[in-house]
């Protein structure tokens, strides 16, 4: 990668937060506008009154944020940029979370739970099935048992139980 | 006194004390093992308190949370990984003794100064704690707002590498705090017709997806760690009362510094520790041993995070106002149990909030006795892979995000803040100021606009009220302090 463009990714990473936080504050801004006025609260202490306040200082504060990365002593430069790696890890990781929650509602706790450990114990490094197929089956059933049937948390159940 | 009395007959009752020792236990483990923290176990354990009694569910997080000071130190002592921020200052002395073979001696001084760091604490939050919650009382709606403003203005001690980044993560968690009904006039706002947030962003699992999900997706890719051999033998831990007794001014002024970092919201117990090291040290004989295995070195940070906790629990508990990450969460357990934290706590639950000075004095006796007698489970903890711990621990924070009300969009909420979580972590935007926020944005708001409808919208009510009117200067004041302090940092430091 050449001088140049780490400059532009550098300048485009330090840049997306701030635009984002911008969008943020359009857009929150937008859905106060349309917010009713409660009775007997008409004119500026509304239940749109606080949100403004809010909105505001946070625009004031990306300007500023934006102002001290650019034209201050600019601390936090070197922070902006983040590995892929990380991302596509944090990505995959909330991927399996929702597949788990979402299988839960179809196959059950356990099932859904030994699927997942099952592939993210194995995509965080563990090769072995050996060690992985007894962790998993034992861990799911162990903690079924005792959050559905001793601490009675309503876990959504399968044909094991 | 009788209330005190009452307090530990109420916590020794045996289901509070059965969850005194698995919270002092879990604590001990959360906090040992690098990758997980005291937060988080708290945040994890909290969904499965809905259906304890309020006496029973306040063990077992006070036991996490008074365990927690003290695990911290095993991994920093064996491995030279702080298991918590607060153990980061105990690895400079507590590994360099391991590695001269004398980990038990360093594990057993760590453990005592905990022990009487955190019984210092205690005995701070009996004596200020109901005085600062009888002043209190005379709070209205203005003097409340005031003191959540300057709650509020705290967040910038959680500023790590800009004061701005800190606050706008706070703002982001003051305009996630508007969503739900709002507190004056029941209109809902931000909700998009969605059922599951009428009444609010829900507080756990946002709590559980800030604080656990990134810490996951950071841990699962670990490594196995090595250990030192070293003796678990309980006379090889035990220090001689002549090494306990060469160290009393050490463990007497960290316990001071501990417990007044503790009751400054916003500084943390890795500040105490830190601070309390640099004067340990100062004030030494011989400063230079230190970082060479002294065991003041040992002694001094250990005493001080124990200490912190009681000092924490003093604004949270007489305020409403978190002093740290685990005081935010069990602020939010409180909350859960249907009891809010502030002067009125005192007199209308008095009995409870002794049973939780209670707590904490078993908690610290159980501690030392768990850490002393289950080192050896510890050090086995240590050695299970991350590959396993890490998923694992995932499937708990599925289940504690669906325990709140049964709902899988809670789930699907601990998700997304788990992702923004990881990416504010990245991009340098502190977490806690975002929590904190959520937690007191609306008391701000209800009575920001409380006292703004009494005065007809006069917003000279808040300096009239003279004690509206100091918190609203220490807020300014803590302001230009922290800012000036920043700025002289940074200029010192200059250019990057």
């Amino acid at each position: 990668m050449t001088e140049e463009s780490k400059k532009i990714k550098r300048n485009v990473g330090r840049l997306a937060v701030p635009i984002l936080l911008v969008v943020f504050c359009i857009w929150y801004g937008s859905i106060i506008l349309e917010l009713p006025q409660g009775p007997g609260t008409e004119g500026p202490l509304g239940p749109s009154f606080v949100p403004w306040v809010w909105a505001a200082l946070l625009v004031v504060l990306t300007l500023v944020d934006i102002g001290t990365d650019y034209l201050g002593k600019a601390q936090d430069k070197a922070h902006v940029a983040i590995e892929r790696k990380g991302v596509f890890d944090a990505l995959t990781l909330c991927l399996m979370l929702v597949g788990l929650a979402l299988l839960m509602q179809y196959v059950g706790f356990t099932a859904a739970v030994i699927a997942f450990l099952a592939v993210s114990i194995r995509w965080s490094g563990i090769r072995s099935w050996k060690v992985i197929l007894p962790y998993v089956v034992i861990f799911a059933l162990v903690v079924n048992y005792v959050f559905h049937h001793i601490l009675k948390v309503p876990l959504p159940q399968d044909w094991l139980f | 006194m009788d209330l005190l009395v009452d307090g530990l007959i109420q916590a020794l009752a045996w289901k509070p004390l059965l969850f005194a020792v698995l919270g002092s236990f879990l604590g001990i483990v959360f906090a040992a093992i690098p990758g997980l923290t005291v937060s988080m176990g708290i945040i994890l354990l909290l969904p499965f308190t809905f259906h304890m009694a309020s006496v029973t569910s306040m063990s077992l997080l006070v036991g996490v949370f008074v365990g927690g000071m003290t695990g911290g130190s095993i991994s920093s002592i064996l491995l030279n990984i702080p298991g918590n921020p607060a153990a980061i200052v105990t690895s400079l002395d507590g590994h360099p003794l391991a590695r001269q073979g004398r980990a038990g001696v360093a594990l057993g001084v760590a453990f005592f100064s905990s022990f009487l760091g955190g019984l210092f604490s205690l005995v701070c939050l009996i004596t200020i704690a109901p005085q600062l919650a009888e002043f209190a009382l005379n709070f209205g709606a203005p003097e409340l707002a005031s003191l959540v403003l300057l709650g509020l203005c705290l967040i910038c001690g959680f500023a790590q590498t800009s004061m701005s980044k800190a606050l706008i993560s706070g703002l982001l968690g003051l305009s996630f705090s508007t969503v739900g009904m709002d507190p004056i006039d029941s209109i809902p706002r931000f909700t998009f017709s969605v059922v599951q947030i009428q009444q609010g962003v829900s507080f756990l699992p946002v709590m559980i997806g800030l604080f656990a999900v990134p810490e996951i997706i950071s841990g699962m890719r670990g490594s196995v760690v090595s250990l030192p051999d070293f003796s678990t033998r309980l006379r090889d831990l035990l220090p001689s009362p002549g090494t306990l007794a060469g160290l009393w001014k050490t463990l007497a002024q960290s316990s001071l510094i501990g417990t007044t970092i503790g009751l400054l919201p916003g500084t943390g117990s890795a500040v105490a520790a830190l601070l309390s090291y640099n004067t340990a040290q100062r004030r030494s004989p011989e400063p230079e041993s230190f970082g060479k295995g002294k065991l003041e070195g040992v002694s001094a940070p250990e005493a001080a995070n124990s200490a912190m906790t009681g000092g924490a629990m003093i604004p949270m508990l007489t305020l409403g106002i978190p002093g740290d990450p685990v005081t935010a969460v069990m602020l939010g357990a409180l909350t859960i149990q249907g009891l809010a934290p502030g002067p009125l706590l005192f007199e209308s639950h008095g009995g409870f909030v002794f049973s939780i000075f209670g707590s904490f004095f078993i908690a610290l006796f159980l501690t030392i006795v768990i850490a002393l007698l289950g080192i050896r489970l510890f050090v086995q903890v240590l050695r299970v892979p991350p590959g396993l711990l890490f998923p694992s621990i995932a499937v708990f924070c599925v289940i504690g995000a669906f325990a709140l009300q049964n709902s899988f969009f809670d789930v699907f909420l601990m998700i997304g803040f788990g992702l923004l979580g990881y990416f504010m972590q990245k991009f340098d935007y502190p977490i806690m100021p975002l929590l904190l926020a959520i937690i007191l944005g609306p008391v701000f708001e209800k009575n920001a606009r409380m006292s703004l409808i009494l005065s007809d919208g006069d917003p000279g009510i808040f300096f009239r009220k003279p004690i509206s009117l100091v918190f609203l200067a220490l807020a300014l004041l803590y302001l230009v302090s922290v800012f000036l302090k920043r700025t002289s940092f940074l200029n010192r430091r200059g250019p990057a």
